[in-house]
């Protein structure tokens, strides 16, 4: 199986059009000019092509580097691995920042409550981003929501 | 300068079933051989053949990053935009972006963007909709897609008249330099009709021909056994400047667009009026616009579908127009089917390569001329001809209408 990385690269350049010559896993989405819609594209498709369903969760954001994509994408295909119902659950379920292992970057909502599953796409990607061992960053202030920027 | 010739066509750029390129696509209507064949998309469907864009490569002509980010029928409105740009010797690195103005004709929009939408609906997961659904897919986009990547920032909008829309946006093009908001306009039309949901809706009004198992032979237009038009694509745009603008900067000048007359039938929902009242209408205004007697026009590039009731209509209407003395007509339609939204601007980029070249593409397919059609219809190969002014007639659904024409530079 790609790792979580080359599933990610090879997305980005099949469905963005995204040299991957021009990709580190230090890269941010930011680097790469990707705006808010690329962006929610961009978690929409690896949701779709992985079967996975929380990555549009505000998990993608302008600062996210792509290795953390990738991480997250890893840590969601060992979830689905070790549950085949973990999908279902609610997005603050499996990445609490108590959660994180090391290697890895958990995200966690930065609302006060979990949000609803299957109404998250649009609206609800404020979220916190946290580094393995770290304490959550807040990035929803420096990150519009992908759903509404750009939008006239 | 009359006003007749008062606007110059100064580019052309062509995206067709017939090739990639003025030089490619020209070839292909001159070789007057039909371009239908088996089209895969389509299965499912109870049409599954098209005339498809050979050959386009997105990546190469536009970047990937645009490429795939925008609908079919942007690509090749982008394509060909840069094509009649670099043929008008224009570059937007120094133009000034407010006085240029792009204006392009769309029959629909992204059909198939829209029904990738709808099948995450239909399954109730909203929340998959790709966040481009919408602005990859609705009609206006060609237009804003080609202004984005040309950097040009005067008036920017699609018009939208069914088959017609080509070439009205030409005509509204043509009036907005005259009226003097835009000192060059980018215009012409763009489509990419040849969707699942396209195919089943011609199919279930009976405009499209039922032959599958002969693609090759479907779209035959004015032929006695023609059964309905066949889906096509692509975009032609053309360059249009003052022709005093065009001269100081020492243009190429291909041709001018000397008439525009547009009109509605006011009559049927989908099909022509029976004796061609708004064809006749629009065909006369352009000449009255254009200060040209009937008998003043070289050749006219018909819209000719190959719907039964299109082609016979229209020749009626010419020779209620042009009488005894009617000129040669082709009709392109035979080689790359019906670009619908884009026909109007491909045929109109044909009659000026016509002008220039001196030369008239055959009408493919066209082996027994319907005895209802008393024209003389170029066939079998392109026909040398004088060069002298000449019409290009789109007709949409809805009864809408369009005249252009053309003079030799």
């Amino acid at each position: 199986m790609d790792s979580a990385y080359e599933i990610v690269v090879n997305h980005m350049q099949e469905h963005l059009g995204i040299d991957p010559a021009t990709v580190t896993p230090e890269t941010t989405l930011e680097d790469l000019e990707l705006d808010s819609l690329s962006i929610l594209e961009l978690a929409l498709i690896l949701q779709d092509e992985t079967g996975l369903k929380r990555l549009d969760d505000g998990v993608v954001n302008f600062q996210t580097t792509v290795g953390q994509v990738a991480a997250a994408l890893e840590k969601e295909r060992a979830a689905a691995a070790a549950s085949p119902s973990a999908d279902s659950a609610s997005p603050a379920d499996s990445a609490a920042p108590g959660s994180a292992t090391p290697g890895s970057s958990p995200f966690v909502p930065s609302s006060a409550g979990p949000s609803p599953a299957g109404t998250s796409s649009a609206g609800s990607s404020s979220v916190s981003l946290a580094s393995a061992g770290s304490s959550p960053v807040e990035v929803s202030s420096v990150a519009p929501s992908p759903a509404t920027a750009g939008v006239r | 300068m009359s006003g007749r010739d008062a606007v110059a066509v100064t580019g052309l750029g062509l995206v067709t079933p017939a090739g990639v390129g003025v030089e490619e696509s020209w070839a292909g209507l001159c070789r007057g051989v039909s371009t239908a064949a088996p089209d895969p998309e389509l299965a499912g469907t109870p049409v599954t053949f098209s005339c498809r864009v050979p050959g386009f490569d997105g990546d190469a002509l536009l970047g990937a990053r645009l490429s795939r980010r925008i609908a079919p029928f942007s690509r090749f409105a982008v394509a060909a935009t840069k094509q009649a740009v670099a043929d008008a010797g224009l570059d937007p690195g120094t133009w000034e972006p407010a006085r240029v103005a792009v204006i392009l004709g769309v029959g629909s929009a992204s059909m198939e963007g829209f029904e990738a939408g709808f099948e995450h609906l239909r399954a109730g997961r909203v929340e998959a909709l790709s966040p481009y659904t919408l602005p990859r897919s609705v009609p206006n986009m060609a237009a804003a897609e080609a202004a984005l990547a040309l950097g040009a920032q005067g008036p920017c909008f699609t018009v939208s008249s069914a088959c017609a829309s080509g070439a009205h946006a030409l005509g509204v093009a043509r009036d907005l330099l005259l009226s003097g908001a835009c000192d060059v306009v980018i215009a012409g039309g763009a489509e990419s009709g040849r969707t699942r949901i396209s195919a089943a809706c011609f199919w279930k009004i009976g405009a499209l021909s039922g032959r599958g198992d002969q693609p090759e032979l479907a779209s035959r237009p004015f032929d006695l056994d023609r059964d309905g038009f066949v889906l096509g694509e692509g975009a032609g745009v053309l360059v249009l400047e003052r022709t005093a603008d065009a001269r100081a900067r020492r243009a190429p000048v291909r041709a001018y667009l000397a008439g525009y007359g547009a009109s509605a039938d006011a009559h049927h929902v989908t099909a022509p009026h029976p004796e061609g009242r708004g064809a006749v209408q629009a065909i006369r205004t352009a000449l009255t616009d254009a200060g040209l007697a009937p008998s003043e026009i070289g050749h006219v590039n018909a819209h000719a579908t190959s719907t039964p009731m299109n082609d016979v209509v229209e020749a009626r209407a010419l020779r209620e127009v042009f009488g005894p003395s009617v000129p040669p007509v082709t009709a392109i339609k035979g080689t790359i089917g019906h670009a619908m939204g884009a026909a109007g601007a491909i045929e109109a980029a044909s009659v000026v390569l016509s002008l220039q070249r001196a030369l008239l593409p055959p009408t493919a397919n066209l082996d027994k001329l319907d005895p209802a059609v008393d024209l003389d219809v170029v066939s079998t190969r392109p026909r040398h001809l004088r060069p002298a002014p000449a019409v290009s007639t789109s007709f949409g659904f809805g009864g809408q209408n369009a005249a252009l024409l053309f003079t030799p530079a």
